[in-house]
Formats: C-alpha cells, sequence, structure tokens
C-alpha cells in the first residue's frame, strides 16, 4: 500500500507540471513570465532540499540535497542577474503560480512522511520534478524565449537538470536496494 | 691566406653538424608537439622523455571532456569549469586526492605521476580518467 501511494504521490506531482505546461502552451509566454516559471521552479526545489537536510538521516540523500540546494542557487543568481543586466522584471504568472501553490503541497507531503519512509518520498519526487521541469525547459521555456541570453541560460540550465535527474535515478536505485 | 679560409669554413660545418642532430634526437619537431620542442640533456631524454608540460580538461555540460585522458608521467592536468555550478575533481577509489570546490569560471590543476580515475562528489554520475604512461619506457620496451 506504501509504495502504491508513493507512486501515486511522485505520479501526481509529473502530472500537476505537465498541467502547468500545457496551460503555457495556450497562452504564450513573455520573457519575463519565463524568467519567473525558471526561478520559481529553482526555488521550489531548493525547499525541498531543505526539508532533506532537516529530515533525512542518509549520506546519499543529504549529498544530492545538498547538490540541489547549492545548484538551483547558482541558477537563480544566473537569472536574477540577467534579469537585472536587461532591465527585466520577472513576471508572475499561471504556470509560475501553480508551480508555487503545488510546490506547497509536495512540502506538505514531505513534511507528513516518517522518517522511515522520508528518502523514498523525497528522491520519487526529485525523479518526477525533474522529468517534468526537464521536458518544461525544453519543449515550452527555451522555444518561446526570445532574448537570445535568456535562451543560452535556459540552454545551459538544461545539462544540470539532466545530471540531477540521473544522481536522483542513481540514488533511488540505491535506497531500492538497501 | 687560402688556408686560413678553409679552416674557418671547416669550424663551421663542425659546429653546424654537431648542433642539429642534439636539437631534434627527441624524435619530436614542432608539429608533433610544439610546447614538449627542447633540447634533450640526458639519455632517459634522448630516448624520448617530453618536457613535463600542461593538459587541459574542460568541465562543460557537467561532463569532463575529455572523459579519459592520456598524459606523461610528471604532467600536469588542469580543469577549467565552464559551467554554472560548482564542481570537483577527487580520486574515485580512496579519495587519495580532491581538488575541493572548483567554482564556476575557475580552474584546479595537479600533476600526476599515476593512473587514476576520478569523479565529481557533487555531481557523481560525473567521471572521467586520467592515464599516465611514462613515455621514456614505454620506448625502450
Amino acid at each position: 500500500m506504501k509504495k502504491i501511494s508513493v507512486f501515486f504521490s511522485a505520479a501526481a506531482v509529473a502530472g500537476m507540471m505537465l498541467t502547468a505546461i500545457a496551460t503555457a502552451q495556450s497562452p504564450k509566454l513573455t520573457d519575463p513570465e519565463i524568467a519567473s516559471v525558471a526561478v520559481t521552479a529553482n526555488q521550489v526545489d531548493i525547499e525541498y532540499a531543505k526539508i532533506a537536510a532537516s529530515k533525512s538521516k542518509n549520506a546519499e540523500v543529504l549529498n544530492f540535497a545538498k547538490t540541489m540546494a547549492a545548484d538551483h542557487q547558482s541558477v537563480i543568481d544566473q537569472a536574477v542577474a540577467l534579469v537585472t543586466k536587461l532591465k527585466v522584471t520577472p513576471k508572475d504568472n499561471d504556470v509560475s503560480k501553480k508551480l508555487k501553490s503545488d510546490g506547497e503541497t509536495t512540502k506538505k507531503m514531505l513534511q507528513s512522511k516518517s522518517a522511515k519512509d522520508f528518502d523514498k518520498a523525497y528522491i520519487d519526487n526529485e525523479v518526477a520534478y525533474h522529468k517534468a521541469v526537464i521536458a518544461a525547459v525544453k519543449d515550452v521555456l527555451i522555444p518561446q524565449a526570445q532574448n537570445a541570453d535568456l535562451k543560452a541560460l535556459l540552454e545551459k540550465v538544461l545539462p544540470i537538470l539532466n545530471t540531477h535527474l540521473e544522481h536522483a535515478e542513481m540514488v533511488q536505485k540505491s535506497l531500492t536496494k538497501s | 691566406m687560402r688556408g686560413g679560409q678553409w679552416l674557418v669554413c671547416l669550424l663551421v660545418m663542425l659546429l653546424c653538424s654537431c648542433s642539429s642532430p642534439e636539437k631534434h634526437s627527441s624524435g619530436e619537431g614542432p608539429a608533433a608537439d610544439s610546447a614538449a620542442y627542447y633540447i634533450p640533456k640526458d639519455a632517459a631524454s634522448a630516448a624520448g622523455k617530453k618536457n613535463p608540460h600542461v593538459d587541459t580538461v574542460k568541465i562543460t555540460g557537467l561532463k569532463f571532456l575529455p572523459e579519459q585522458i592520456d598524459v606523461n608521467k610528471g604532467d600536469t592536468v588542469i580543469w577549467i569549469n565552464n559551467d554554472l555550478v560548482m564542481h570537483c575533481v577527487t580520486e574515485a577509489r580512496n579519495m587519495n586526492w580532491t581538488s575541493y570546490q572548483i567554482p564556476a569560471g575557475g580552474s584546479w590543476k595537479k600533476a600526476f605521476s599515476q593512473s587514476s580515475d576520478y569523479y565529481c562528489t557533487i555531481h557523481q554520475v560525473m567521471k572521467g580518467k586520467i592515464v599516465v604512461t611514462d613515455s621514456a619506457t614505454a620506448l625502450l620496451q
């Protein structure tokens, strides 16, 4: 039963992200909106990492969470530096709002987990979340970005997300074995 | 007078014939490796040992490029971080050596006397390999 509920929570995250992306496909995102989505997506994962840092006792999970916090903060710093240079203010929109509200739901789910179940719930969510964010960056944000610097930044972020997914899947596999 | 001119010519020819083979006796011209083009001073050098030089590994798109680098014993490898995020370079088997954190845009270098597998402890799926060969020994075998 537990396995089923964890699967559904991970699938639900991916589903929610895909809904957010689908809604983004009809109203075209402007560059300030894309910047807002990018910053929000990174902030949400930093918040998940903070929960992991306080709840997990597993060295692999803690190391992964530390990497997530550091890397996503670096991406935010770069995005902020770029919008400052371009004199653009990130603009809240339906996708960034949905990311925030879905993030709150997932945070509550992670906080409610017992120490025993937390690691798997966190890593399963990281796998699903990174898959969804990669799809969003690749299929929506990069094609819709107008400014060349913003497009280039998103293209540089993509391999970071792919490596995070690979890393999360590695930890997921290791947790299944133990 | 004529005898004196011949003597000068003979001396010039002798000097040329002595310096020329010495300069190329490493068996490498500038086309082979311009950074290692030098006049060898001992037998090991004459057998083909290169001057220690710097090999570069770029860290780009969260990959070590090239993933495997072949270097001569004593050569230095420099890692240049072109990514937006921090990386590190750490010996894989026993963590015998580490760069600690290499910030975005930063670099780190180390001289190698033995082959090593290494990885980034921050992004554990990033792996690389240094293969050290002793060129003098290899040529003598």
